[in-house]
């Protein structure tokens, strides 16, 4: 079929107002939460309703059109890059909350709905929805389950995948099919849910999901510990879990941060600390009282050399806020940042992180490391240029080195961005081959004509 | 080993991934089935098969491959009970805080099989969030690993969780590693006799809501809260709620007082059992309830939205006033164990799954006598209209359907 003729019938679909087709509009769809890959789609629609979404799938099955899903396009691993063209099939639109069920602690929501937006909603009924990413402004539902998003507070809470009993999807051939349910249970077959999520949308659309949702906690208390060595820091946080004293989150940040977040905030930390841990406790006023004592005690017999503890919340915030300020400087001090995660066995996290800085010195390389230390999941972020081939090239290969040392030191390629496109190298070089034939025969089952998403996660992206 | 629920020919065990591999590609050369067997705790669930095959035993594939317990993960052969599990995590004040029946026995394999859980399952869910990687066994006679040994991972498809509740029909799982936790400093539990069990209602509802975040939430109802050690009072009473607290001794003793405190705002005066033998006495009897008791009886798990929990188990006791019901009320699931003759099993079943209906629940078999023969209709109930996908993953996985045929939702011969 003809493009025009195609993209006609698309607008039969959705309304000429729902398809983009200029040029420009095409470039906004065209990258991710990552500068590095770039391809623009052919098309941009934007559904409406399930029903839309099954009518584009169908049409697009029938013409063999490589779909790409995409949420808020926030993601870093290039998971929303329409690396092959075709439609970008943008959820954003379906963006309801369509019941919130306090009792049973639950919500159906569209894909499309904003996190923020969610909590937002929830929070006036004191409850919330735990995982957090940091593009909390701009991540979706759809998105956020795609991607099995992370945050901070995985570390009590869990991930994404915890907090989702039902989706309903539609499948690349254009059915619809409904998968767990409302009940936390689902009594019968296999958990398709938990195969759907973090699929990184290559076997269904999701349109909309039912979401466990957890009581807000009442209390809250923001704790900083600096350190002059970064081992030492790594030894506090096993210790205080160890006791078994689980914070909401608890995050490592090394001197590069440190250093930034005094340039913005004025905040000054002593600027040759090696690392700086954040805590924050959640639950009864009672109980974040004394896990926050036993927290500033821990630092304190760990050697850390200064202890701040967020006098109220205004303070706190004024702490995180200086966090992800102090981080996000990292992609205004380089045209390119390679942002990396991966995770790590917790008790390595110091020698690996030593590991980082050594390959980017060798490399003569700017580097910074934050992560959520709790679970051993690091963000190394190497900063350089696109433009400049050499020095771009140099980054890449000190970035390889990094995923490699993750993976020897018995880690994992990603903790909670994704494969993507990012690390599909990686993928068939460090997975059971059997586990990648797995994947790939149950990719032909959900789309046998190989349309939605198409060269991500394992496949050769480039072609 | 002979049993009445597997047409199983021989057992024979398998010491190494190698020679379940082999098991099964010998197996599929002759078009034979076979039937992955752990502890054998639950034989009794699944449809009634009768297709003849080989019971290939994982009971001596035990062994701890990988501790490092300051990463709070830990990787083990399959065959190793949960029992000796829980044993070498005690070693590093560890455990894993999921309540499978009958630990002593239960294998972890089995436990990813069936996806058993327990009462704290509110707080800490089940052998699924605590599943990190596995390496098992397709149909076809392969071996695969999935996942990995840290406690974060987004790198690929959730083979791990795809088998989880699988019974067993996509692969033999031959090595799993877990996340584990820190054993908590103090356990408790708060009992509350109700007089109505309508009365339990208005206090779950204010328990879901409130600050007092119990990590199990279990009602008992029929005949269950007659026996010991559960019994409260004189015995006489409709229901019995269980509240289980666990945490460091402050915040168990601030919890307890707090989640009493309420409980008598509702008119109930509760009794507190925070000694340790007592304590863990009464946490296994409530972990063990869906286990058979050695009688003829039904039983029968449904999954209803929490706030539906009372009504389900009013409905359930309509069919039966004798029946015994444990309630994981937090997570609106019900286990009710019914008396029952063989031959009335089928229409039992069909029954419990009839009344919890209305609510909104579904329900499935766990156990019946073996002499029932239940078909996966009658244990699974009505196919959902994801089974087509389902089918189809089977079919990959195990392309001449010969593991544990005939026990799942699929129609024998499936593929």
């Amino acid at each position: 079929m003809a493009y025009e003729q195609f993209a006609s019938h698309l607008a039969g679909i959705v309304g000429k107002a729902n398809l983009l087709l200029s040029e420009e509009d095409r470039n906004v769809y065209s990258y991710d939460g990552t500068s590095t890959w770039v391809h623009r789609p052919d098309l941009v629609v934007f559904p409406a309703s399930t029903e839309h979404v099954e009518a584009v799938l169908k049409l697009a099955n029938e013409n063999r059109i490589p779909v790409t899903p995409r949420g808020g396009g926030t993601n870093v691993s290039g998971g929303s890059v329409p690396v092959r063209g075709g439609i970008a099939l943008v959820m954003t639109k379906m963006n309801k909350i369509l019941s919130i069920d306090g009792a049973n602690l639950s919500a159906r929501v569209q894909a499309g709905v904003v996190l923020m937006d969610l909590q937002a909603a929830l929070a006036q009924e004191r409850l919330f929805f735990p995982p957090d990413p940091q593009s909390f402004l701009g991540a979706t539902l759809g998105g956020m389950i795609a991607e099995n998003a992370g945050g901070p507070v995985c570390l009590k809470y869990g991930v994404t995948k915890q907090y989702v009993l039902g989706l309903k999807a539609v499948l690349p051939t254009g059915r619809t099919v409904e998968f767990g349910g409302s009940t936390v249970k689902n009594v019968v077959g296999y958990d398709l849910v938990s195969l759907i999520t973090g699929s990184e949308g290559t076997l269904a659309v999701v349109t909309e999901a039912v979401l466990r949702l957890l009581p807000l906690p009442p209390a809250r208390k923001t704790i900083v510990a600096l350190f002059d060595d970064l081992p030492s820091s790594g030894a506090t946080v096993g210790r205080i879990l160890d006791a078994g004293t689980i914070p909401a989150k608890i995050e490592l940040l090394d001197n590069w941060v440190v250093r930034s977040i005094n340039r913005i905030t004025g905040m000054g930390l002593p600027e040759d600390a090696a690392a700086m841990l954040m805590f924050e406790c959640d639950g009864k006023e009672e109980v974040v009282e004394q896990d926050s004592q036993r927290v500033i005690e821990v630092c304190r017999r760990g050697g850390a050399s200064q202890v701040l503890v967020a006098r109220d919340q205004a303070q706190a915030q004024a702490y995180w806020k200086a966090r992800s300020a102090g981080f996000a400087a990292v992609f205004g001090a380089a045209p390119t940042v390679l942002a990396e995660d991966v995770t790590v066995p917790r008790t390595r996290m110091a020698e690996f992180i030593e590991r980082v800085v050594a390959i980017c010195r060798k490399a003569d390389l700017e580097v910074t490391v934050i992560g959520h230390a709790g679970d051993g999941n690091l963000h190394p972020s190497v900063m350089t240029d696109a433009r400049d081939p050499a020095h771009f090239e140099k980054a890449q290969k000190a970035v390889d080195e990094i995923i490699q040392a993750a993976v020897e030191f018995g880690g994992v390629l990603s903790g909670e961005h994704g494969i993507g496109l990012e690390k599909q190298k990686f993928m068939r070089r460090t997975q059971d081959p059997m586990f990648i034939d797995l994947m790939r025969k149950i990719k032909g089952i959900f789309d046998p004509k190989g349309i939605l998403n198409p060269g991500k996660i394992w496949e050769d992206g480039s072609d | 080993m002979s049993n009445g629920f597997l047409p199983t020919t021989e057992t024979v065990p398998a010491e190494s991934a190698e020679m379940v591999a082999e098991a099964v590609r010998r197996a599929g050369s002759q078009r034979s089935a076979v039937y992955p067997i752990g502890g054998a705790t639950a034989l009794a669930f699944g449809a009634a098969t009768e297709t003849a095959g080989l019971g290939l035993s994982l009971a001596r594939l035990n062994g701890l491959a990988d501790y490092p317990a300051r990463d709070l993960t830990v990787t083990v052969g399959a065959g190793m009970t949960l029992g000796e599990l829980g044993r070498l995590l005690r070693e590093e004040n560890q455990r894993l805080p999921v309540d499978v029946p009958q630990a002593a026995r239960a294998t972890v394999g089995g436990a990813v099989a069936t996806n058993f859980s327990g009462p704290r399952r509110f707080r800490f869910g089940t052998i699924r969030d605590y599943l990190l990687g596995l390496t098992a066994v397709d149909g076809s006679g392969k071996i695969f690993s999935a996942g990995g040994r840290v406690v974060k991972n987004a790198a690929g498809y959730d083979l791990p969780r795809l088998l989880v509740g699988s019974l067993g029909s996509l692969a033999v799982v031959t090595e799993v590693t877990l996340m584990v936790k820190p054993v908590p400093e103090a356990s408790a539990l708060l009992g509350v006799a109700l007089a109505d069990l309508r009365k339990a209602d208005s206090l779950l509802a204010s328990l879901v809501e409130s600050e007092v975040e119990p990590v199990a939430i279990e009602l008992a109802a029929g005949a269950l809260p007659r026996q010991s050690p559960l019994r409260l009072g004189d015995g006489t009473a409709a229901g019995q709620l269980w509240l289980g607290f666990e945490g460091s001794e402050a915040d168990v003793r601030w919890l307890v007082d707090k989640a009493a405190a309420s409980c008598r705002r509702h008119g109930a005066e509760p009794r507190l059992i925070d000694g340790a033998a007592e304590a863990g006495e009464l946490w296994r009897t409530l972990a063990d309830f869906p286990a058979c008791n050695g009688q003829p009886t039904l039983t029968v798990e449904a999954a209803v939205r929490p706030s539906q929990t009372v009504a389900a188990a009013e409905s359930l006791l309509k069919l039966d006033g004798g029946a015994e019901i444990l309630c994981h009320a937090g997570d609106g699931i019900l286990v009710a164990r019914f008396p029952c003759p063989p031959d009335r099993a089928a229409a039992l079943a069909s029954q419990a799954r009839e009344a919890v209906r209305p609510t909104g629940g579904k329900a499935a078999v766990l156990s019946a006598p073996a002499e029932s023969r239940l078909d996966r209709s009658a244990v699974w109930g009505p196919a959902t209209e994801a089974l087509r996908v389902m089918e189809r993953i089977k079919r990959k996985f195990d392309p001449q359907g010969i593991l544990n045929p005939g026990r799942f939702i699929f129609a024998t011969g499936t593929p």
